[in-house]
């Protein structure tokens, strides 16, 4: 199972299994081709990863030829720099500003399988049947999930959340 | 879910919301959705709009509990810019006029 620790200088140490390192370089050149093309919102994960902002068809219209491109751009970024990342595996570094950018991509990974699998409430918080044909996309979700969620608990420890990013 | 994380408790500026609504009518709602964790979304609003942790906890709980938040208003620029971080950090947000 992944280890992570957070290291004085604020950065986040992670400890890959080859399995987990694995499933992520898989996951993230999957990613790579969901958003790397055109965007299709016929696909839910795809319109769940470019949500529609306005009910008025003509403002959405006009707000996606705003954002759609810098979206795009934001997380191919993020998928590049994991893959890099994971040239490190099994013992990443990950300086603060780079855990900022796995947070989102972690979402991201999640959102589109969880779209694809129709997830909801319930299905989310059951505990997954072994038997069942998502056995193991779900397994997934719920593992990308405690990465998350653990990198989360290490940084907020930190004391108060302020933007590495921008402004 | 994980639940969110405890830290430093900054107390909250009292909320303008009302006094600005009449100059300021364009809204920024967050929508409930199963996937995201609780510390999650906490995170992203004290990080994107620079909330109390108190602050985003009770806006990420009424997200929670309610299905939806205002998490943020203002003019329309700033209301597709908010909610276009909203977007690039996996939230589903969307934007519209304040009653």
């Amino acid at each position: 199972m992944a280890d992570l620790e957070l290291l004085d200088d604020g950065s986040l140490a992670l400890a890959l299994e080859e399995h987990e390192s694995t499933i992520l370089e898989q996951l993230l050149d999957e990613m790579t081709t969901l958003v790397g093309g055109d965007i299709d919102r016929s696909d839910p994960a795809v319109d769940r990863l470019f949500p529609t902002a306005y009910q008025d068809p003509d403002d959405e219209i006009a707000f996606r030829e705003l954002v759609d491109d810098s979206l795009k751009r934001t997380k191919l970024d993020a998928i590049e720099a994991a893959k890099q990342d994971l040239r490190a595996a099994p013992d990443i570094t990950l300086p603060r500003e780079e855990v900022d950018r796995w947070l989102a991509l972690l979402t991201d990974l999640r959102l589109a399988i969880a779209a694809r699998l129709d997830i909801d409430e319930e299905k989310m918080t059951t505990e997954v049947d072994p038997k069942d044909s998502e056995a193991v996309p779900l397994s997934v979700l719920h593992w990308l999930g405690w990465v998350q969620g653990t990198m989360l608990e290490k940084i907020m420890s930190q004391g108060e959340v302020t933007d590495a990013s921008d402004g | 879910m994980s639940e969110p994380g405890t830290g430093p408790v900054i107390v909250d500026r009292p909320d303008s919301d009302e006094a600005v609504r009449a100059d300021r009518p364009w809204i920024v709602v967050v929508w409930n959705d199963p996937v995201n964790l609780m510390s999650y979304v906490t995170y992203v609003l004290q990080k994107l709009f620079g909330y109390s942790l108190q602050k985003a906890t009770r806006l990420m709980l009424q997200v929670h509990h309610e299905g939806r938040s205002v998490v943020s208003s203002g003019p329309r620029e700033k209301a597709e810019h908010d909610c276009s971080r909203l977007h690039a950090h996996g939230l589903w947000a969307t934007i519209s006029k304040s009653d």
